[in-house]
């Protein structure tokens, strides 16, 4: 058994190893650096038709960003030794130097090179519940899992160190996801900083044998075409949210008042949490959207700032929104959820109950939306106050009111 | 300017810039050296004495198959604006084991190149560890229960072309900057992969394989309109360079002062140009998420090829095997994987009676990844291409245009030309993927996505 206090180590020592790549760089003579150095350890297990296959990963990697003479390089490796090291720094300002003068703007029309960033935090932060990943654990999860889905666990344990050569920060923290296949396309993922903050086995099993009971089932009450209330559970509503904030753009209207999301890396155990960025600065949460006004520039497919997208709450859970429905769908997940990049029209094949009085009813599979996501969030009319806890995105049930759902052949 | 005239002039650019210079279809000949194991090692971080010993463990093991492969790939990119250059460098370094113990292979690898690194890899395929007076620094200590054996000089195949500078790199940017007219800008990414791998066998063969790829994507940007190419890196070095910098230059205002337009979505005749549809290829022989089981054997994606990846059985195409498997990621299981695809017909046309009778539909001159899976067939992005329809000048699609292809239907491709080019891909810390297809044209595909 790994000492788990061992890689807890690993923080420390990747910071004081960082400091010396970078003096080395001064020394070489370069004006400014950045080093950030990281380890990952993986154990996975995954299940399938073929068995039990389990892979134990362990990377670590270099990244130094040099200026000299106003001249900016970056290089990155995975050879860590000594040698390589010494070797790749000399090479990269050598090769600073030999670039065409033309390639440059003159001293005084130069643009501003933003490196190192500041101020510069000296953060440190080691997870004290930090464990080393365990294969046969994630090895045991799956194989529990398997006779219902198709599963894989992964647990991973990352340590990062950032200088600029003067003041140094680390952190470390571990993660640990179950993913699990199902029929038609079905994906469950559960996500947490540790094992022990995921469903036990049991609860999962649970949830999947009502999935599998669900698929299987005939579909008893096809939906009809037309306008509809869509409950979405908090799982399937992440996703959305995920999709409309990487998809947002610049010029979009304004959203319903009651959407707030913001970009948290400060969420106690939040799997995106973390004190600094890349670049060594602070992190800080960040309005995305907030009472529907968008606060930031985003930019589509990046992320718009560090940290976990949470969603302001309103009050009701899941189980009251659909006790106060007279009519509607209660969408549980996405057989197939695709988003075009260019138009942001979401294609959403939905699994789920039809809701009649209060009550869930037959069940839904064979129903689709096709619409433009800003559209789709125009028709939010309700947000749930049961956030999904198992992932990045933090968002309640939503409720859109009046959104067109298409009886698709089963 | 008559459609024709302007199809030929973009296509006599893209020959200037390696496409007739390839048309034999083969890569340039490999120099092939014989040289000491020692040799062959040096700078990888392994010494002929540490590799000995290791192979004699293997053998004392029981262990008489199997390959060790000790790999470094070298990435250079420097990225060009007006006043402004970043460069950047990125070195992967791995070593990996393929063993078959008691019938079964065995696959393991880890992204560093040391003793103690193959030392563990060799206790991950069952040898016993070495005791403190065998270590490798000592190998006579070692031998005692090992039969005799000894390193072989090995086969050398050194990339055929040199390796371009940094220096020489930041120099294209610059000649191609001077050709510039006051309201035009020019973003250059220069990027140059170099491959290392060496193969040792566990009877004691060596072999050292170095590839070298280099490509230009180049930017021009004329008022608020922009265009990107890409060029193969070498065509443009030395001072006869001149031509190709002139045709690509060309090439570049050419795409930029045609009108752009997107074509509507829906089926529609599709041409491609030689080398163009590499993605879609290697996407074809890897499967939707990489390289998968199946293509070690016979590529049963197209369902045309037989077991020996030659005959095909249906359709006027057929794509051969894979010509070695290969690790795919550092400290994962090994997966095989292709070095090498080919397209190839029994029976060709012209290539250029083709693009000249191309009339109407969307000619392709390169395809970009990543490439998206879905229902029997594959969606990559068209990152240069032109929309041909009667009695009008061709048009440059818009920049977000997608085009659905199949992935099982070969009897789709209606046409073979008599040229082929060879394309390398960067595939993760994979070598390099050399795809090599002629001119291609295809019923059934589509547009997939478009905005205008």
């Amino acid at each position: 058994m790994a000492d788990p206090t061992a890689f807890s180590a690993n923080a420390p020592r990747l910071e004081s190893r960082a400091s010396q790549v970078a003096q080395q760089a001064l020394a070489l003579g370069a004006s400014h650096v950045r080093v950030k150095l990281s380890r990952d350890q993986v154990a996975r297990a995954e299940v399938s038709t073929t068995g039990i296959r389990q892979v134990r990963r362990s990377f670590r990697k270099l990244e130094v960003a040099l200026i000299k003479i106003g001249r900016a390089g970056v290089f990155s490796t995975t050879d860590l030794s000594e040698s390589a090291v010494t070797g790749a720094l000399t090479q990269t300002l050598a090769e600073l130097d030999s670039l065409p003068a033309e390639l440059y703007a003159s001293a005084d029309k130069a643009p501003q090179i933003d490196l190192p960033p500041g101020p510069f935090d000296a953060l440190k932060l080691v997870d004290p519940a930090l464990a080393e990943p365990d294969r046969k654990r994630c090895a045991d999860t799956v194989r529990a899992l398997g006779d219902i889905a198709g599963a894989s666990c992964e647990e991973r344990s990352s340590a990062i160190a950032v200088t600029d050569g003067a003041v140094s920060a680390s952190f470390a923290h571990t993660t640990a996801i179950v993913t699990a296949h199902l029929a038609h396309g079905l994906t469950h993922s559960w996500a947490a900083r540790h094992r022990a903050d995921l469903p036990t086995i049991a609860e999962l099993k649970a949830v999947l044998a009502d999935n599998v009971a669900m698929l299987s089932t005939d579909i008893t009450t096809p939906a009809t075409s037309g306008p509809r209330t869509l409950l979405v559970a908090p799982e399937p509503a992440s996703q959305l949210i995920e999709a409309l904030v990487s998809a947002a753009h610049a010029g979009d209207a304004d959203l319903p008042a009651r959407l707030t999301v913001i970009a948290d890396p400060w969420l106690p155990g939040g799997l995106a949490s973390r004190p600094f960025t890349d670049d060594g600065r602070a992190t800080r949460p960040t309005p995305l959207i907030q009472g529907g006004r968008r606060r930031v520039t985003l930019h589509p497919g990046h992320a718009p700032a560090p940290g976990n997208l949470r969603v302001g709450l309103g009050g009701r859970t899941l189980a009251r929104m659909v006790g106060e429905t007279e009519a509607g769908i209660l969408v549980l997940g996405w057989l197939a959820r695709r988003i075009d990049p260019h138009t942001r029209i979401a294609d959403l094949h939905l699994i789920g109950h039809v809701i009649d009085n209060g009550k869930r009813t037959g069940v839904v599979r064979s129903s689709h939306l096709r619409i433009g996501l800003h559209d789709l969030f125009t028709r939010l009319v309700r947000v749930g106050g049961d956030p999904w806890t198992h992932g990045t995105v933090r968002s309640p049930s939503l409720v859109f009111d009046g959104v067109e759902v298409h009886s698709s052949p089963a | 300017m008559s459609g024709l005239s302007s199809r030929r002039k973009l296509f006599q650019g893209v020959s200037a810039l390696g496409l007739l210079s390839a048309l034999g279809g083969c890569p340039r000949p490999t120099q092939i050296l014989e040289v000491p194991p020692n040799e062959l090692l040096a700078g990888t971080g392994l010494s002929a004495e540490v590799v000995e010993v290791s192979l004699q463990r293997l053998r004392a093991a029981g262990i008489s198959a199997g390959e060790l492969f000790v790999q470094r790939r070298l990435r250079r990119q420097l990225i060009c604006e007006r006043s402004r250059a970043d460069y950047s460098t990125t070195t992967s370094t791995g070593l990996a084991l393929r063993v078959t113990r008691d019938g079964a292979e065995v696959d393991t690898a880890i992204g560093r190149v040391d003793a103690p690194t193959l030392d563990k890899l060799l206790a991950r395929v069952g040898v016993p560890p070495l005791t403190a007076p065998e270590k490798p620094e000592a190998p006579a200590a070692s031998s005692t229960a090992s039969p005799p054996s000894e390193l072989m000089s090995g086969e050398d195949h050194r990339s055929p072309r040199r390796t371009p500078t940094t220096a020489e790199l930041g120099a294209i940017h610059v000649a191609l900057a001077q050709g510039l007219i006051v309201e035009e800008s020019l973003k250059s990414t220069l990027t140059v992969t170099e491959d290392s791998v060496v193969v040792v066998t566990i009877d004691g063969r060596l072999t050292r394989r170095a590839v070298v790829h280099a490509h230009l994507d180049a930017t021009l940007s004329r008022n608020d309109r922009r265009a990107t190419v890409r060029s193969d890196l070498f065509d443009l070095l030395g001072p006869t360079s001149e031509p190709a910098r002139t045709a690509l230059l060309g090439r570049l205002r050419g795409t930029v002062m045609a009108a752009s337009a997107s074509p509507p979505p829906g089926p529609i005749p599709v041409l491609i140009h030689a080398g163009g549809g590499a993605q879609w290829l290697a996407h074809l022989a890897w499967g939707v998420s990489g390289p998968v089981a199946a293509t070690e054997g016979p590529l049963d994606s197209l369902g045309a090829v037989d077991d020996a990846g030659l005959a095909p059985s249906a359709g006027p195409w057929t794509l051969d095997q894979p010509t070695t498997r290969f690790r795919l990621h550092f400290d994962e299981d090994l997966v095989p994987h292709p070095r090498g695809i080919q397209l190839f017909a029994e029976k060709s046309s012209s290539a250029n009676k083709m693009v000249d009778a191309f009339l109407e539909g969307l000619r392709v001159v390169r395809l970009d990844g990543p490439a998206v899976q879905v229902e029997d067939g594959v969606v990559l992005r068209v990152a240069e291409g032109w929309w041909h329809r009667p009695d009008h000048p061709p048009a440059v699609v818009s920049r977000s245009t997608r085009l659905w292809l199949p992935t099982r239907q070969a009897s789709a491709v209606t046409a073979v030309g008599d040229d082929a080019l060879t394309v390398m891909l960067e595939q993760r810390t994979a070598p390099l993927l050399e795809v090599a297809h002629p001119t291609v044209q295809l019923t059934g595909a589509r547009v997939e996505a478009h905005n205008g």
